[in-house]
């Protein structure tokens, strides 16, 4: 079997229970394009393997199955593209149901754009209970799902926006430019608000290369009581700033799905970029507007959350040893900000 | 051609730095042929726009070495005999600069070559690459015959041989999906600089003539590979009828600032001419005035633009007899007279 055209990875963790009904929409895709599944299991102690084997020993090649000790989602798909035969490699999660046409329609996008080396496609949800009426679609980041309506978006320097890991295809020659997933910024069995998917895509990018949304792909993803609670969307905003900042996102895209910058000339305080500071005064602003007028709140909350856990966990990469040395950082900071400001009116 | 072969793809480019960026990432991704040396020369033919940024970017990250150069007469037909000139491969893979190429075309354009000692030239298709959805009539089997506006190509799915004996029947490759060898570019002389596009003008052909004095040589053998793809942008304004009328308007003066090559193989010598024009292009106006007429009366919008715009065919042909730069009868712009100039340009690496 190496007339395989797309490698589906799909990395799982204790998931025993809800996995088979991810890998039957995946063995069930229609359109005829050969290709092959590849369940990675990332150090599960339930009953994946025999159910992962149960499905292999009926569908033959299709299924295989693949153990991957080190924890962590990065380490997993890594290991998914090591044995992956496809030109294509595709993503999904093990808690989706991916539609009987949605390899099909990643492998035509990526067939139709010839100059992208990824796309990637809906993430819509099934509810297993109704949702709350404040989680509208300005929340659905943290339960990664994903809706850019019906036209194709093209992502890049130009337009630096994340697509989500649950419905992305790769070409398979990315992975010998870029690089891998990197395991420090991946998901760890329940962690959130990892960035691994945000990560690659900014080196894609880096290199000047790009992806597209599409609407015709698409996966249904399973979202759990437990991610509608607020708490949840808490966390999950203070990981992935944290994660963010380690990535140092910002710097390279200072607005949110703008246009990549070149990180130069970038005034800094301890460790953060100027404009943070400056968004965390936007969001606290409009933080009170939404308040004052009895509008969502929980938004600029969550936003002011990933700000200041941004700035946190620059702190800890470039921490201040003593309060006099904070104080020089802040003269610093100030001396430099005004130069800056002068340089730009003579300009 | 069983040695390792060596190829050149050469694409000019005018102002297009956005689609070309485009094309470079596509070509940074074709699967590399094996064992073939490969470079791409891009010849800037005199843009204003980030061209010069585009192709040193795409530089960085071409598994091929890029070279470019700029080319200030403006015209496709002075970029494309620069890069004949910078060009070192054997085979030269035409492109343009609104081309995707698809994932296998540079190694099935060498894999051709390999298995064919004898052949000049690999065609494909040249599919569309829409920018917004067409009018759905526009897809119709009555609208590709006046697709000629789109520069698309599809000749089926069959591999087809080409040689003299099929010259005449017109299904002729185009620039923008061509590889050729240079070595029979270079004897026939290059590109005719009085074709091929200038600026805002529509005049084109050089595709067209070039298979012509190929012809003449006897080196017109080729093959039509359905598997060599590329796709080529079709912008929403070429999608208007204004664009249809202009470019048969342009067609119909290149043909008639081509007619001395075109129509030598009809027996030029013979044919009566009438104040500058052959005699059966009069003949075409009236029959086609006819057929204009009679469609006037029905309500079937696009065979009425169809015959229109063979008219307006036939009208630029006039035109350019009588008013082009060629005044002189239709037989002087022989074949050869007009050698193109090829001169050497220098040119920076840009890796």
């Amino acid at each position: 079997m190496t007339d395989v055209a797309v490698s589906v990875v799909v990395s799982t963790y204790n998931r025993a229970d809800r996995l088979p009904l991810a890998l039957e929409s995946l063995i069930a895709q229609e359109g005829g394009v050969p290709y092959e599944i590849i369940v990675v299991d990332n150090n599960s102690t339930d009953t994946t393997r025999a159910v992962v084997e149960g499905l292999a020993v009926r569908n033959g090649d299709n299924v295989r199955y693949a153990f991957e000790p080190r924890q962590g989602l990065s380490h997993a798909r890594n290991t998914g593209i090591a044995l992956s035969r496809g030109e294509i490699v595709a993503f999904t999660d093990d808690d989706v149901r991916a539609a009987p046409d949605w390899l099909l329609q990643l492998k035509r996008t990526l067939d139709e754009h010839l100059d992208v080396v990824y796309a990637g496609g809906r993430v819509l949800p099934n509810w297993l209970e109704p949702p709350p009426s404040w989680l509208t679609k300005a929340h659905w980041g943290p339960l990664a799902l994903q809706d850019y309506g019906g036209q194709p978006i093209r992502t890049g320097q130009e337009r630096a926006m994340c697509l989500v890991g649950a419905n992305m295809a790769f070409r398979r020659e990315v992975f010998d430019r870029v690089g891998n997933f990197t395991p420090s910024l991946g998901r760890v069995k329940d962690g959130i608000g990892s960035t691994e998917d945000h990560d690659m895509q900014l080196r894609i990018w880096a290199a000047g290369l790009s992806g597209i949304y599409s609407p015709a792909p698409v996966v249904t993803a399973d979202v759990t009581p437990d991610r509608l609670l607020k708490d949840y969307h808490r966390r999950w905003h203070r990981g992935n700033g944290r994660h963010c900042a380690k990535m140092r996102v910002r710097e390279l895209v200072p607005t949110d799905v703008g246009p990549m910058s070149p990180p130069q000339d970038i005034v800094k305080l301890f460790g953060a970029p100027a404009f943070v500071y400056a968004d965390l005064v936007r969001y606290a602003h409009l933080w009170v507007v939404a308040a004052l007028s009895r509008d969502d709140t929980f938004f600029y909350a969550n936003q002011l959350r990933h700000v200041w856990a941004y700035i946190q966990q620059s702190y800890c990469i470039s921490p201040v040893e003593s309060p006099i040395a904070a104080l020089g950082e802040i003269r610093g900071f100030v001396t430099e900000y005004l130069r800056k400001r002068r340089r730009r009116q003579i300009v | 051609m069983n040695s390792a072969p060596s190829l050149t793809v050469l694409i000019c480019t005018y102002n297009r730095a956005g689609l070309l960026k485009s094309t470079l990432a596509a070509l940074s991704l074709c699967h590399a042929p094996v064992d073939c040396a490969v470079e791409i020369v891009i010849v800037d033919n005199n843009s204003s726009d980030a061209t010069r940024e585009v192709v040193a970017t795409a530089a960085g990250m071409s598994p091929w070495p890029i070279r470019y150069a700029m080319e200030s007469r403006q015209g496709k037909s002075y970029a494309l005999n620069t890069g004949l000139t910078l060009a070192s491969g054997v085979i030269l893979a035409l492109t343009d600069d609104d081309v995707l190429p698809a994932r296998h075309w540079l190694s099935r354009i060498v894999d051709q070559f390999r298995a064919h000692d004898d052949i000049v030239f690999v065609f494909g298709k040249v599919l569309p690459r829409w920018e917004a959805p067409p009018p759905p009539e526009m897809l119709t089997t009555a609208a590709r015959d006046i697709w000629g506006p789109l520069a698309l190509i599809d000749y089926g799915d069959t591999p087809v041989h080409y040689d003299a004996a099929t010259f005449g029947a017109r299904r002729l490759p185009i620039g923008a999906n061509l590889a050729i060898r240079r070595e029979d570019v270079e004897r026939v002389g290059g590109w005719r600089t009085d074709l091929g596009k200038v600026d805002n003008s529509l005049i084109a052909g050089e595709d067209h003539e070039l298979c012509v004095r190929l012809y003449r040589a006897g080196r017109y053998i080729g093959i039509y590979d359905p598997e060599v793809v590329v796709q080529h942008f079709v912008p929403v304004s070429r999608l208007r009828r204004s664009y249809f009328r202009r470019w048969f308007y342009w067609h119909g003066r290149t043909m008639a600032r081509m007619s001395g090559a075109i129509y030598h193989e009809l027996d030029l010598e013979n044919i009566p001419y009438v104040l500058r024009v052959p005699r059966f292009v009069y003949r075409e106006l009236m029959q086609q005035t006819g057929r204009w007429l009679r469609r006037a009366g029905r309500s079937d919008a696009l065979a009425l633009l169809a015959e229109e715009v063979q008219l307006i065919d036939c009208l630029g042909f006039f035109r350019e007899s009588w008013f082009g730069p060629h005044t002189s009868h239709g037989r002087s712009v022989a074949l050869g007279s007009e050698p193109p100039t090829v001169t050497r340009v220098p040119s920076e690496k840009v890796s």
